[in-house]
């Protein structure tokens, strides 16, 4: 599989506070990464980064194998991006929008701008002023405006803010489908982590600028410690024989945190010592509980 | 590169706000025509208080009375009351006999009453403004133009007893004059041609007085003064010998103001490059656009490059439309479109010879000297505004730089230094056709290295501060 993007420890401080910490990560072709930590973490930073507005204090971004600091041009003509909030003129339409964009690059058609706009659903309302929009129709305008170059490198910085939850499934499916057909390298950030976790192929967690798990979905919550509910006989003695793994409930239950594959192991150490086992029970994990379970919380500092 | 000029110029033609300036603009033009031709019509009632005024001054017995002054208020106030009773209009032919003939006569006649002479010159004196009031009562313009060429030849002959003297030539140049008026048809009136003709022989005076003055010995407004009678002199001696003053001639001062127009550039465009130079930058930081913009495949010194350009073309594209607009306006509302369409004579420093120009010529090269001006106005603005990316604070230092033009050459004097200042310099309009700047310290070479110098640092420092500037959160 080919990398389309790729971070390495990049670092950013501004003035003597340093933001970013060795951040990397590399997005394949077909990949949709979630780019994913609490308020002030440092998404949008290293969002800039990549794209160029602001600049690396060291590490590199190598995007369709040119780096965005030497090679900026040629990294940057197939790149679709939306930093923080869609950026558009609001005394144009919609339409006149997206034709200032396609402008800048060779070979974008009339048909192509129409096709565009019909992908997002805003037909009727694209020949208005894109002030008398509301934030939704924004957002879906910034997609279509991202997605006009035909990006094989697309960044949304938070692109469900404002979308409802009829034009977040929109969304979800429009970039599901971009991502398996046309193969595009796709970053997505969010603070809000159920609202990607049913689509995008991997995950980075990224926390007070440093990234804390980088890894696909299924493996995420494969690797997290999962929550076994134990019945038994006693609880005593338990803590000694398990250690830190394990918390007492009351006399007959327990709850042990493991990963998946090493229950076997406990509940085998459990009946070698003579317990009497009468249910084990999975709390299955969500990709959120995974996510508070690594950054401990949203705590911003 | 091409197409970022293009989109450019298409965000700012696409805001309302330069659209407003201009229709104001144009809608003051309109206004002030109207106005100035109201104005005109008030001139009589304004001068009469005027006049009434003075007069009042005049009346107390006791202290001793400015005869000068009171002499001529009152010759003023029955000139006026005089025009009032018979209804003369100013363009006509007799209003020329009112204001000089009768005038002077008037101007005699009082004169002799404040100062008390004796009642024998005053009554001659009184003969000589009743056969001023015959005159104009029975006017004849050929007859009048016969009378000052006879005039004209007895001071000949009195002037040229020494035929080498300036008052000889001087007296010459009169009776050329004259017979132009009778070769041509154009008699005594206020018209530009026939006022071009009354001071011909004059200027010529002049002239010869101060041309084989020594530069060295002059001091600079002096200098200008030397400058100014030859172009005079020879701008009406050319239009004399090549027939173009007739009677619908427009001089230079009023049949130019096109050109003049683009020479100074009304304040509206001025406004404009302030504005536009000023937003177009910071509001796209303000807007957060900037991120949009800045993540396309071009370098950012391309990209504000570009946004210098279009700034710069939708500028000079406005700078057409109100100057050429207003005078359309103006012309409309005059009845006179001369003030565009004519020609004029102009004279060129570097040949020192008068040349016959067309209008729209003029305005052109008038035009293109007033680039350097809108150039380094707009970069100075722009800079700050990439710096600072504040439209209001680049606005008001846009303002300072404009209000500095007039300001730092009253202080030039005091603060040498001062002259320094691109905002002094670039005004290359003082320098068409070989003119000389009105200030000492400005001079050609001067004004085009300050000019290139600051364009460079300017559109350098804009460049490097834009290529380092990192795009803050909103
Ligand atoms: N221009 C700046 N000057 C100083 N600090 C900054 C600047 N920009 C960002 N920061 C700091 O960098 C950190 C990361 O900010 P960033 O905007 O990247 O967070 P984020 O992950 O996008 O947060 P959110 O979810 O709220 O959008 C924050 O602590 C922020 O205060
Ligand atoms: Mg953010």
């Amino acid at each position: 599989m080919k990398s389309l993007l790729e971070v390495k420890n990049i670092n950013k401080s501004f003035g003597k506070k340093q933001v970013l910490h060795n951040v990397s990560f590399t997005i394949n072709e077909g990949e949709i990464l979630g780019f994913i930590g609490p308020n002030g973490a440092g998404k949008t930073t290293t969002i800039k980064l990549i794209l160029g507005l602001q600049s690396i204090d060291s590490g590199e971004v190598i995007i369709n194998g040119y780096d965005v600091k030497k090679d900026f041009n040629k990294a940057m003509t197939s790149v679709g991006a939306i930093v923080e909030s869609p950026d558009l003129y609001m005394y144009l339409t919609g339409r006149q929008n997206l034709k200032l964009i396609a402008n800048y690059y060779k070979g974008i058609k009339e048909e192509d701008i129409n096709k565009i706009i019909k992908l997002v659903g805003l037909e009727k309302r694209i020949d208005d002023k894109v002030s008398k929009y509301s934030l939704g129709m924004r957002q879906r305008l910034g997609i279509a405006a991202a997605l006009l170059p035909k990006p094989n490198v697309l960044i949304l910085d938070e692109p469900t803010n404002g979308l409802d939850p009829e034009g977040i499934k929109e969304m979800r499916e429009l970039l599901v489908k971009l991502a398996k057909e046309d193969k595009i390298a796709i970053l997505i950030s969010s603070h809000n982590l159920s609202e990607l976790e049913s689509f995008v192929t991997n995950t980075c967690i990224i926390q007070n600028g440093k990234v804390i798990k980088s890894t696909s979905v299924k493996e995420l919550k494969k690797l997290n410690e999962t929550t076994f509910k134990i019945d038994l006989n006693t609880s005593k003695g338990i803590s000694k024989l398990l250690g830190k793994k394990v918390k007492i409930i009351d006399d007959d239950s327990i709850e042990v945190y493991v990963e998946k594959d090493e229950i076997t192991g406990i509940i085998t150490k459990l009946i070698e010592n003579k317990y009497q086992i009468y249910q084990v029970v999975m709390e299955e994990m969500t990709l959120e509980d995974a996510f508070i379970s690594v950054t401990g919380g949203n705590k911003i500092d | 590169m091409i197409s970022l000029v293009k989109n450019e110029m298409y965000k700012i033609l696409h805001k309302k706000a330069i659209y407003v300036v201009a229709i104001i603009a144009l809608a003051g033009a309109l206004l002030m025509s109207i106005l100035d031709k109201s104005i005109t019509n008030s001139f009589v009632d304004l001068n009469t208080m005027l006049y009434e005024e003075q007069l009042k001054t005049c009346v107390d017995i006791g202290e001793p009375i400015d005869i000068q002054h009171c002499a001529h208020a009152k010759a003023g106030l029955e000139q006026i009351n005089f025009i009032k009773e018979k209804k003369i209009v100013n363009e006509s032919k007799e209003m020329y006999v009112v204001r000089n003939d009768l005038y002077d006569a008037q101007l005699e006649y009082y004169t002799l009453i404040y100062s008390k002479a004796d009642e024998s010159a005053i009554e001659a004196s009184k003969k000589k403004v009743d056969e001023a009031i015959e005159l104009i009562n029975n006017y004849d313009a050929v007859k009048y133009i016969n009378t000052k060429m006879e005039e004209a030849k007895a001071e000949q002959v009195e002037a040229c007893s020494d035929p080498n003297s300036n008052e000889c030539i001087a007296a010459n140049d009169d009776i050329v004059a004259i017979q132009y008026r009778i070769d041509n048809n154009i008699p005594y009136s206020y018209n530009d041609a026939s006022s071009s003709l009354d001071s011909y022989s004059s200027i010529h005076a002049k002239y010869l007085d101060v041309r084989d003055k020594n530069d060295k010995f002059l001091n600079y407004n002096e200098i200008i003064d030397k400058r100014n009678s030859e172009a005079t002199y020879k701008t009406a001696k050319y239009m004399l010998d090549n027939k173009i003053l007739t009677n619908d001639y427009k001089d230079y001062s009023s049949g130019s103001e096109l050109v003049d127009g683009f020479k100074t550039l009304s304040f509206f465009v001025i406004l404009i490059i302030i504005m536009l130079s000023a937003t177009n930058v910071a509001d796209e930081f303000n807007k957060g656009t900037i991120k949009q913009l800045l993540v396309k495949p071009f370098s950012r010194t391309k990209i504000l490059v570009s946004k210098l350009i279009a700034v710069f073309a939708v500028s000079v594209i406005f700078m057409f439309i109100i100057e050429i607009g207003i005078n359309v306006i103006a012309g409309l509302v005059n009845g006179d479109i001369h003030t565009i369409i004519g020609k004029q004579v102009i004279f060129n420093y570097h040949t020192h010879e008068a040349m016959y120009m067309n209008t729209i010529v003029l305005s052109l090269y008038a035009a293109l000297l007033s680039l350097p001006r809108i150039i380094l106005l707009e970069l100075f603005i722009f800079t700050m505004s990439v710096i600072t990316t504040n439209a209001a604070f680049a606005l008001g230092l846009g303002f300072g730089a404009y209000i500095s033009e007039e300001v730092f050459a009253i202080f030039m004097k005091k603060f040498p230094f001062l002259s320094y200042s691109p905002t002094l310099n670039y005004q290359f309009n003082d320098f068409a056709f070989g003119a000389i700047s009105p200030y000492k310290d400005i001079f050609l070479t001067k004004s085009i290295i300050v000019s290139v110098v600051s364009f460079v640092v300017l559109l350098t420092v804009s460049i490097i501060v834009f290529n380092k500037k990192d795009i803050k959160n909103q």
